[in-house]
């Protein structure tokens, strides 16, 4: 139990953080530190997606966009719906919906995208994932652009409700956390650990690999989707291309830097990355360097690969936070430092042996 | 009958890797299929434990026909089994490389995993519970808190049997399980297999190299060379065939009397 007193406490303690800066900070700030929490959910979920299973999925952009999309198109006040939105049909056209049964759907679009997409790829092997979602992200653009009777096209959705404060986002992210944590800390955790570290060995234990790769996957759609949504409603502006190929990479790059699989790794990534960006951002406009802060990024990896490629963490998490058991290897916290692989870089690359079915 | 298989064939391109094999285990039986390397045992392994589907031939397990079942399906049906080569959980600590084998069989529902009911709390301390027991069976208890990577290759393929046990198996496959062991480790892992199929009566298959595990632990063997079965019988008797000993126990004893 001191592990869930350890967490109640970062929660009052991240509370406390919100009110103060709400408080003594310009809306800026509050600002800033919204997008900053809504990172920390995205690259959290993502470590459950990715960290835990092994697979290397790209689509969190795409699923935020359609979830952002969905979102925007179903509180959009009814009285400029039919100028903004002349294709909507009369069901939509003349409803308006409250945050939190839009943020729902848009969640629920998400996951059903995924699902769609995971059924089709996650049967063929290894890296179809990678490609595939990156595909996604750039259909889904092509899609938001071409359907301009429902999102504006090219022009995007602006005057989107800002129905969401510091607080919602707060509730999210510990909603995130919570359930994250709950999942790698189960026996569904491990067993989607055991099927990142030998797929066949945890096939001939009784782990069905596709149906928690799939659950894997749509979970993180989902909670992008949602994240999305949220974050329509906190800037009130979306364009296709808002989320892309760039913050694919970004979050990658979390979950590399915090350590594959730990979720206190990714999420202090999360907060260390958003933040050098934000910070790198008046030297950008200043110098005309636009992308400074996505090369910094990849310079970051790049070191962290070179001199500590299991990241932060490795796949563990602060002993604190975990309480009472102390007889894991990589879920709960480990006196020995980690020991790790570059994972994230030899990812499917295990040496093929005469049990290893090749056809 | 626990296990019959019959006319099983695998072929990868041209390469016939197993052909017309057959096999009938009865519960509690403890049987050995030997001979030398690339004659077809892993094959046979892969294709009765569903990571390879036969190109032809039928299986029955606990009175079903399971051809072409998926791996998991029959791991949870009651079919376990070890590999060759050592694959463990390799950044999971010893204990959880055997939790995560209980997983399929004891893990709780996924609402309550996400609400953390006490269901979830129920299932995860049977989990521990039953794995722990596991680990003093075979003998790791002592390494449960390590990462099952840092063994050395003797124990982790200890971890592997453990793993395997954790389904509650009725049938335990083990492809070449002394392998990478001392002298010792073999004599301890003959005790323990012993134990394991006097508490348990788990019915055992293993392929081995080493002779005298072979002829201490079971009671009947099977002889495959270039995917065919040669032999089949009690020890003493597959001992002395000497279609036998021309393809595999003869050249072994030559390798033995050189090196
Ligand atoms: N996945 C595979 N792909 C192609 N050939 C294979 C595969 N697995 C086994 N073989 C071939 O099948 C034959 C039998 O191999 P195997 O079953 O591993 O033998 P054993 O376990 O008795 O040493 C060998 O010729 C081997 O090269
Ligand atoms: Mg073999």
């Amino acid at each position: 139990m001191r592990g869930a007193a350890a967490h109640l406490l970062l929660a009052l303690a991240l509370a406390a953080l919100v009110a103060l800066v709400q408080r003594a900070l310009s809306p800026y700030a509050v600002t800033l530190l919204s997008l900053v929490l809504m990172q920390v959910a995205l690259a959290v979920s993502l470590q459950v997606t990715n960290g835990l299973t092994g697979l290397f999925s790209l689509g969190h952009p795409a699923f935020m966009t359609v979830g952002a999309y969905v979102s925007a198109i179903l509180t959009y006040p009814v009285r400029r719906k039919g100028f903004m939105m002349p294709d909507l049909p009369p069901v939509l056209a003349e409803s308006e919906w409250a945050l939190v049964p839009a943020v729902l759907v848009a969640a629920l679009a998400a996951a059903l995208l995924a699902l769609v997409v995971g059924l089709s790829v996650l049967r063929l092997k290894g890296h179809y994932l990678a490609v595939a979602t990156l595909g996604l992200i750039i259909v889904v653009r092509t899609l938001v652009n071409n359907l301009d009777g429902y999102t504006r096209g090219g022009l995007g959705l602006s005057g989107v409700p800002r129905l969401t404060d510091p607080w919602t986002v707060y509730a999210f992210v510990v909603l995130v956390w919570y359930l994250c944590w709950r999942i790698k800390h189960s026996s569904y955790g491990r067993a989607m650990m055991a099927m990142r570290e030998n797929e066949l060995a945890a096939r001939s234990t009784g782990v069905d690999v596709l149906a928690l790769q799939l659950f894997a996957f749509v979970f993180g759609a989902a909670v992008a989707g949602a994240a999305g949504a949220l974050t329509v409603h906190l800037v009130s502006v979306v364009t296709p291309g808002a989320y892309g190929i760039p913050l694919a990479f970004t979050l990658v790059v979390m979950v590399v830097i915090g350590g594959q699989g730990s979720l206190t790794g990714a999420a202090l990534a999360a907060v260390l990355v958003a933040l050098a960006s934000e910070a790198l951002r008046p030297l950008e406009e200043s110098l005309e360097l636009y992308g400074l802060s996505q090369a910094l990024v990849a310079v970051a990896l790049l070191l962290m690969l070179r001199f500590r490629p299991q990241g932060l963490f490795g796949s563990r998490e602060p002993g604190l936070l975990v309480g009472g058991s102390n007889l894991g290897g990589s879920s709960s916290a480990c006196p020995s430092p980690a020991r790790t692989t570059p994972r994230a870089v030899s990812a499917g690359t295990a040496p093929s042996t005469p049990d290893a079915p090749r056809s | 009958m626990l296990l019959q298989a019959t006319g099983l064939g695998r072929r990868f391109g041209g390469v016939v890797a197993l052909e017309d094999y057959r096999l009938a285990l009865g519960e509690g039986e403890r049987f050995a299929l030997i001979g030398p390397n690339g004659a077809g045992k892993t094959t046979a392994f892969n294709c009765l434990s569903g990571v390879l589907r036969p190109s032809s031939g039928r299986i029955r397990f606990l009175g079903r026909d399971v051809t072409g079942w998926p791996a998991h399906r029959m791991a949870r049906l009651g079919l376990a089994r070890t590999f060759q080569h050592a694959r463990p959980f390799a950044e999971l600590s010893v204990l959880e490389n055997v939790m995560a084998g209980l997983h399929a069989r004891a893990g709780a529902g996924l609402a309550a995993t996400l609400l953390g009911l006490p269901a979830f709390r129920r299932a995860e301390r049977r989990i521990r519970e039953e794995a722990l027991a596991i680990l003093e069976l075979v003998g790791l208890a002592d390494e449960a808190g390590r990462r099952a990577g840092d063994l050395p290759y003797g124990r982790q393929r200890l971890v592997e049997v453990a793993r395997a046990l954790a389904t509650a198996p009725r049938l335990l496959l083990l492809d070449e399980p002394a392998a990478g062991m001392n002298p010792a480790e073999t004599d301890q892992l003959q005790r323990m297999l012993d134990r394991l199929h006097r508490r348990t009566g788990v019915t055992l298959m293993i392929v081995e190299h080493d002779m005298r595990l072979v002829m201490n632990l079971c009671s009947r063997i099977q002889v495959l060379d270039r995917g065919r079965i040669i032999a089949e019988g009690p020890p003493e008797a597959v001992q002395n065939d000497p279609e036998v000993i021309r393809a595999y126990l003869g050249q072994r004893r030559r390798h033995a009397a050189v090196g």
